[in-house]
């Protein structure tokens, strides 16, 4: 079996090809940074199976961040057969950049012109007759339209394990240089200090010479892009904040508002989900009678309605809402907007010791944590990384969403929307206060670096999209199926059975749940938490969110909250430890033992800080 | 007449002369960015924000900082 690395800058689209060879699925998106880890699969073409590997997109063989060593790393481990060299045509010459780095190499290699449905035909015969210099294979293109592929995959089979060397430079210095940036293992950024003037200068008159190369290769001339004409507005120095809080806003309040711009319409958000709440209780009294008219047990019926029906019911109702949200951040990162996001933010970030490029896996952080903790790769700077991971836990991920609309139509229904998109704010406000409290515990000052590139607008793919919200909606249904199924009947267990076993049904105070976590109560009382079932459903948040909604039913836990403990309640979910996929993904990117407890410990504290000072405040504001 | 990247006026040719500080990020090299490169300035970001410019076919935003110790020469 062929092993196939696939290699290129960022936003080149290696991910899209590696979709379209293999038929996965894998994310894909309109910025810098989009993949940041190893992913293989297999394919079978003309009997011989083949497996392939996306990497992180890199701009040189040199890394300057975690994502690009990943690259680096995987190229040079020499474990591959053949390597495909993805190069965006529209940018061919400093695509070829890191095209005369890798022939250097000697591996087996075919170059693959991504876009080239985007040029003339006849220019892009020239290029290719132009690349022959190579000695390598090199086939025109385009994965977004599946064409040139089965070509690809023609060559990828009769690719030779033998050494196709095409000296261009040999710099016995650039050597040095990556040989260095190889063995240094934990931290990269001081290669991007002043301390490395040298080895800097000596890496400028390096990419010079490969640059005077390409020229002399080929004769390329395009115009220097002027910008996009959005951008006039998207980025304008005025505008460009107010415009994104606006499409924020107005998001938050077509999707979940029950009446829009104070009309007798409801959004689509909130239709839906009321729709799936009225088909849950309907179901409810249907299994009810069922199971009456079959003869079970008043056990049973309790175990089937209140567990599994209203517990993964609960959860359920909150499709639309999970989906939408997908949606809008699938949207952002399709269109190339996200780039611009980063680019406006960095001024505002720059002092708290951040740079745009963090506001990438926050953002991400507002889909999920997962992928979040993962896209700190794209950080150069290690405090940064740090100071990231910190911060990713206040933007409210998908799974918290269900939470806050469950007990905002509940506490507040006429302004669920506004609650929403209230908690959201106070996630970031808490992140940038973290940020001032802990930018100089993290780790000594250095000057941050920020250097990200605008990439060209286009209209978000349908298919990319859809896709990608499909994706999150099957994995949202797994977990209903699987976690929230399994910690709801294991959740009614423990709270209607007593320490001998014995069913007490409504009288839970005798239950094994209550017996174990009352003693929890005075640690929580000045947040409002005052009855064991609401710090028992606050807790179970840590198995994954949206299994506090289901809890909050199960145990049926409303009836104890006043409107500024439910508050209290929200601002702990949003800060709080996240849910245990998360912990699992910082704990793998993160090596300081001691830095993760310092996390965990601050996490704690400062949501119990905050919780305490929403309970007070809406306390006083309330006057009660 | 020469200038900074960042004080180059905007919606203006030049072509870069000098680098003067080394600290810059190192991939600005890879992407394209050294003495003799041609460049297009776009705009800065208020409050001494990030500035964009484009060199070869890729639009790049950098700091000020960083922005401040390229020198160019503008185009006529």
């Amino acid at each position: 079996m062929k092993k196939v690395l696939l290699i290129g800058n960022p936003n080149c689209g290696k991910t899209s090809v590696f979709n379209a060879l293999t038929g996965k699925n894998l994310r894909v998106g309109n910025f810098c940074g989009v993949t940041v880890e190893e992913k293989s699969a297999k394919y079978s073409f003309l009997g011989e199976e083949t497996e392939i590997s996306d990497l992180p997109g890199l701009y040189s063989l040199c890394p300057f961040s975690p994502e690009e060593k990943v690259s680096s790393d995987s190229f040079f481990s020499k474990k591959t057969d053949v390597i495909i060299n993805v190069i965006d045509i529209t940018n061919l010459k400093r695509n070829l950049f890191l095209t005369t780095q890798l022939l250097e190499e000697g591996v087996p290699m075919i170059i693959a012109l991504n876009f080239s449905d985007k040029l003339k035909t006849d220019e892009v015969k020239r290029l290719v007759r132009s690349l022959s210099v190579f000695k390598v294979p090199v086939i025109p293109i385009s994965a977004r339209k599946h064409k040139g592929l089965d070509v690809l995959k023609k060559e990828i089979l009769k690719a030779k394990p033998h050494k196709t060397i095409c000296p261009i430079l040999n710099s016995h210095l650039e050597k040095e240089f990556i040989k260095e940036f190889k063995n240094h293992e934990d931290d990269l950024y001081p290669f991007l200090s002043t301390s490395c003037v040298l080895e800097k200068k000596m890496k400028k008159e390096v990419s010079k010479i490969r640059y005077d190369y390409i020229d002399s290769l080929l004769n390329l001339k395009f115009p220097l892009p002027k910008g996009e004409k959005p951008d006039k507005i998207l980025t304008h120095p005025v505008f460009s904040i107010p415009i994104f809080l606006f499409i924020t806003a107005l998001f938050f309040h077509l999707s979940f508002s029950p009446s829009v711009f104070g009309s007798k319409i409801m959004s689509v958000g909130f239709f839906l989900s009321s729709l799936i709440e009225h088909l849950i209780e309907y179901l409810k009294i249907f299994s009810e009678d069922i199971l009456h008219s079959f003869g079970c047990s008043g056990w049973f019926i309790a175990l089937i309605n209140d567990a599994v029906i209203s517990g993964i019911g609960s959860v359920l109702s909150f499709i639309p809402s999970i989906a939408l949200m997908f949606l809008f951040i699938s949207v952002l990162e399709d269109s190339g907007y996200m780039s611009r996001i980063s680019y406006f933010s960095d001024r505002f970030l720059s002092p708290l010791s951040l740079s745009g490029k963090s506001i990438l896996p926050l953002i991400t952080g507002f889909g999920c944590s997962v992928p979040a903790f993962l896209g700190c790769r794209v950080l150069e700077n290690k405090k940064e990384r740090r100071l990231t991971y910190l911060l990713i836990p206040y933007m409210s991920c998908g799974a918290k969403l269900p939470v806050y609309a469950f007990l905002a139509s509940r506490f507040f229904p006429k302004n669920c929307d506004e609650i929403i998109f209230f908690m959201y704010v106070l996630g970031c406000l808490c992140a940038v206060l973290s940020a001032i409290i802990l930018k100089n515990a993290v780790g000594k000052s250095e000057n941050t670096s920020f250097m990200s590139e605008l990439v060209p607008y286009k209209i978000p793919s349908i298919k990319n999209v859809s896709g990608r919200v499909f994706d999150k909606v099957v994995d949202f249904l797994k977990r209903c199926g699987g976690v929230i199924f399994f910690s709801s009947v294991f959740l009614w267990l423990l709270s209607n059975h007593s320490l001998s076993l014995s069913y007490v049904g409504a009288n839970s105070d005798l239950s094994i749940l209550s017996s174990v976590s009352k003693f929890s109560v005075p640690v929580f009382s000045p947040l409002g938490f005052c009855d064991w079932k609401i710090i028992v459903s606050l807790f179970s948040g840590l198995i994954s969110r949206e299994v506090i909604v289901s809890s909050l039913k199960v145990l049926d836990a409303i009836p104890l909250f006043s409107v500024p403990s439910a508050l209290s309640f929200l601002t702990f979910c949003l800060l709080g430890i996240p849910c245990t996929s998360a912990c699992l993904s910082f704990n793998q990117e993160e090596r300081s033992k001691l830095f993760k407890a310092f996390c965990f410990l601050w996490w704690f504290s400062f949501s119990w800080l905050m919780s305490f000072l929403v309970y007070r405040i809406s306390l006083i504001l309330l006057n009660i | 007449m020469e200038y900074s990247l960042y004080s180059l006026p905007d919606g203006s040719f030049a072509t870069i002369f000098s680098i003067v500080d080394m600290s810059i990020n190192p991939h600005l090299f890879d992407m394209g960015l050294f003495e003799g490169a041609k460049i297009y300035k776009i705009k800065n970001a208020p409050f001494s924000g990030p500035c964009i410019f484009s060199v070869l076919n890729s639009v790049i935003c950098i700091r000020k900082c960083d922005a401040d110790k390229i020198l160019c020469r503008r185009d006529k």
